[in-house]
């Protein structure tokens, strides 16, 4: 631990975007506090006030420092809330994924054998699926009506959550089957079994312990994805229901205008690029310090 | 002096409607080819039969002629293929039409004059599954035999008969003001279909005939002459040519171009911004230019773009089967706090319509008796912003005592493209002020209508972003369909308030029944005010359409056409 403390401390970079992330999760949590500090509208606040005679939106100003949208929505304030939004998203659905992902994975590299074979096929033909237009065929078709699944799938947040655990935790069962497949070879767990522990025994709290870092820099690297798969859903228009704001949906809504109110777009599209930039650096800074063979140049 | 004074404003007068009457023929040049660029996908069909949309009468109304025709400025009907108006007898249940001798089919039937009896056929397939007409169930249902024709029993309409190739008699089961005026003859219905021709191609599950039509009018679909389309690919592109079997003498559109050529597939943005700067362009199937281009276009481009009332609203539904909006009063609270203005900044601003009081648009009969632009004068449709204080008033009468609603949210279907996309929001963001929170699903524009909002089923409490154009500048257009309970259907279904009040439908009746047009439009006024009192329809804007042209094309918009370039009397410029 201290070895990694020490790594980590001399990462420059991944603890700006650990201070970046932090500062995120802040404003995404003290949202309110945030846009009122600013003197922002909330998010959903509609005033024709701020858009001109032809209802085109009016640029960045002492009342609206982001802009606003096409309906007079303070922009700042949409940006902030989607952090909200995009973290929400990203935490939810990574701990999902990673949850089954671990599961699935150790079951199948402890057991090997018939088990490990019909997990590794399950987890083949999902991956081969084509993700996006999978996601995007589960998020339209729950994204109608009254959800899917006899209602238990509601359109909007959970919708979102569902289709990316539900395509990403493969990766994860993947990375941790080969883990515990070598895990299970040591000594400790030879040992253990010596002693009669239990197989639920050794892989919770035997195995389990072992594989704390990779589940940690995996987490990380999955966060950004997540983050872009929900702006991608919601670009596509299965993602978050409105007048809940998403960077991914006002992206989508700003290519329409963009010549005209660019800063529709940059702002959430700055947003989303920061934030993905940060969550990767920070996964790679995390990954250097756990892996002990690791060096850097 | 008055004499003269008289007849200075008289030839003036005349002069007047002469351009008003052949469009800007002063500057008009004979020949030339016009380009029009698509967005949505161009025409729907090539089959006359078919045809209902804007986008069909204006790519494909000069290839054909009707029984009554349209002159872009005018608001009657106009002799076509027929002589003289339809004369009535046996109290209006007899009509009898005269037409033309000597009009020609194009090839391969160009030795071939239209006959009465192609009118008849034409009428008669426009009840046939396999053709899709979308009017023919609400205008000649009174023909004599229609109702054996639309259970399939036979296919022949026993009401029409042809006692001559030259005259066309009509008998209904009771006078309709629509068929005695002309204007429902003046539908595509009415183009002549040689039925020993188009049979063979009316049979199967969808009539092909439109890939072997024959025309009349001014331009033909570019063919190979043995009766096969070759210049039409769906939603790419479509090519009209002159007709060679036209006589000019015969007809009132001047045809100035001598080629149409609409090109497919473009971004709106791209294609009205090529408009404006091109040449010989006229603008295609989009009803406004994307808001930004339209703003630099009137700043600098003004002669080139025309703004011109369409006859159409746009307005909210509301299903009256779904709770809590079976209460008027929680419809009337709804129709209180939108505020009509916001709703119409979505969409472009003042340029793109005025706000709407009532459900009948200016320029159709009815409009007038139903209060003109002020409306009717009820408190919930009289500001056109937000009045909460009223409904609030409206919700307590409902039963809610805060004056505002706490019942579930209500299950609202939007399309999701811009500029309705927004609409649906901004409409959201309004009725959250009186507490009615929406599950707001936003879907592409034909499932909203084919899966949601035309299907009572569905359960959809509120649709916000439909809209209704009047036919002919009947009134009858813009309420029967919407609100007759007899036009509730399984799917398909225009009436979405599902609105089924037996003292209501008697009314519409009593109305279609009207042949005198001033008593018509005042009954359809009155019946304009009943429906907007109970709220099933919110109509928030009475919209314009924009039309775009070229530097060196003279674009004449038409009325009939909710405001579109009529091709037929547009032209280049000298």
């Amino acid at each position: 631990m201290q070895l990694f403390w020490r790594r980590l401390r001399h990462d420059r970079v991944a603890l700006s975007a650990a201070g970046f992330i932090t500062l995120l999760v802040l404003v995404a949590v003290f949202a309110p506090l945030v846009i009122d500090l600013v003197g922002a509208r909330p998010p959903n606040k509609q005033s024709t006030k701020y858009l001109d005679s032809f209802g085109t939106p009016t640029g960045p100003s002492g009342e609206n420092i982001f802009g606003v949208d096409q309906l007079g929505r303070d922009v700042f304030s949409r940006v902030v809330y989607g952090a909200r939004v995009s973290l929400e998203v990203a935490m939810l659905a990574t701990a999902l994924s990673v949850a089954l992902g671990v599961l699935v994975g150790m079951v199948a590299g402890y057991y090997r054998g018939w088990v490990d074979t019909i997990l590794s096929r399950f987890i083949d033909v999902l991956l081969a699926f084509p993700i996006l237009l999978l996601a995007l065929g589960i998020g339209a078709s729950c994204s109608l009506g009254n959800g899917c699944l006899g209602g238990l799938l509601q359109p909007g947040l959970s919708v979102v959550v569902f289709v990316i655990a539900f395509v990403n935790w493969t990766y994860i069962a993947r990375i941790i089957r080969g883990q515990v497949l070598s895990l299970r070879e040591k000594e400790f767990v030879e040992a253990a079994r010596a002693l009669g522990a239990s197989d639920r025994r050794i892989i919770f709290r035997e195995i389990l312990p072992n594989l704390v870092a990779p589940i940690i820099v995996y987490s990380t690297l999955i966060i950004p994805t997540n983050i872009l798969f929900e702006a991608a859903l919601s670009f596509l228009g299965v993602g978050v229901q409105p007048p809940n704001p998403s960077w991914g949906a006002m992206i989508a809504n700003a290519t329409e205008i963009f010549d005209t109110a660019w800063w529709y777009m940059v702002f959430p599209g700055a947003a989303l690029l920061l934030t993905v930039l940060a969550f990767n650096l920070l996964g790679d800074g995390l990954q250097d310090a756990l892996n002990p063979r690791a060096g850097k140049s | 002096m008055r004499r003269f004074a008289f007849t200075v404003i008289a030839a003036l007068a005349v002069l007047a409607l002469a351009v008003a009457g052949c469009g800007s023929s002063g500057k008009a040049k004979q020949g030339g080819t016009v380009t029009i660029l698509d967005t949505e996908g161009g025409v729907d069909s090539l089959d006359p039969g078919y045809w209902y949309y804007q986008t069909d009468y204006k790519e494909l109304g000069p290839t054909q002629r009707q029984l009554y025709g349209w002159k872009p400025t005018e608001t009657k009907p106009t002799l076509d293929l027929a002589t003289a108006l339809p004369k009535a007898s046996d109290g209006g249940k007899t009509l009898t039409v005269k037409i033309q001798p000597g009009i020609k089919y194009s090839a391969p039937l160009q030795t071939r004059t239209v006959k009465a009896a192609d009118i008849k056929y034409a009428i008669e397939r426009c009840f046939l599954p396999q053709v899709g007409n979308g009017y023919a169930s609400l205008y000649y249902s009174d023909i004599v035999g229609a109702d054996a024709v639309k259970s399939g029993k036979t296919t022949e309409l026993s009401g029409i008969t042809t006692p001559d190739d030259t005259t066309l008699v009509i008998k209904t089961t009771k006078p309709a003001g629509v068929l005695t005026s002309g204007g429902a003859l003046g539908m595509p219905c009415t183009v002549p279909v040689p039925k020993d021709y188009a049979q063979k191609y009316d049979k199967g599950k969808t009539s092909t005939y439109g890939e072997h039509e024959v025309f009349t009018g001014p331009y033909m679909v570019v063919n190979d002459g043995k009766g096969k389309i070759t210049g039409y690919e769906a939603g790419k592109r479509l090519s009209l040519v002159r007709n060679p079997s036209w006589d000019k003498k015969t007809d009132f559109r001047p045809a100035y171009f001598d080629r149409i050529e609409v090109k497919g597939g473009f971004d709106a943005t791209v294609a009205a911004r090529k408009t404006l700067t091109g040449k010989a362009m006229i603008g295609g199937d989009y009803a406004a230019p994307p808001v930004a281009v339209l703003k630099s276009a009137l700043s600098s481009r003004k002669d080139q773009v025309s703004i011109e009332p369409s006859g159409g609203n746009r307005y909210i539904s509301l299903d009256t089967k779904v709770k809590p909006l079976d209460n008027v009063n929680v419809r009337r609270a709804i129709s209180a706090a939108i505020d009509r203005t916001a709703l119409r900044q979505t969409r472009g601003g003042p340029t793109l319509g005025t706000p709407a009081t009532h459900f009948i648009a200016p320029g159709t009969g009815g409009f007038e008796a139903a209060g003109a632009e002020k409306g009717p004068g009820f408190d919930f449709t009289a500001n056109p912003k937000s009045d909460l204080a009223v409904a609030a008033k409206y919700l307590k009468k409902a039963g809610y005592a805060s004056g505002k609603y706490n019942g579930p949210p209500l299950l609202t279907v939007a399309d999701d493209a811009s500029p309705a996309k927004e609409t649906a929001e901004a409409f959201q963001s309004e009725v959250e002020q009186i507490g009615i929170k929406l599950k707001l699903r936003e879907v592409p524009h034909a499932t909203m209508l084919a899966k949601f909002c035309q299907v009572p089923k569905a359960a959809v409490a509120i649709c916000p972003n439909l809209g209704w154009g009047a036919d002919f500048f009947a009134p009858q257009s813009m309420i029967a369909p919407l609100f007759h309970g007899k036009n509730i259907v399984p799917s398909g279904n225009v009436n979405s308030a599902q609105v089924n009040d037996p003292n209501l439908n008697a009314q519409i009746d009593k109305a279609i029944a009207l042949t005198d047009p001033a008593a018509a439009d005042k009954a359809w006024g009155e019946l304009d005010k009943q429906v907007t009192d109970q709220s099933y329809f919110i109509a928030w804007l009475w919209d314009n359409n924009i039309g775009l042209e070229s530097s060196d094309v003279n674009g004449v918009p038409s009325k009939f056409n909710s405001g579109e370039w009529d091709l037929a009397f547009s032209s280049l410029k000298k």
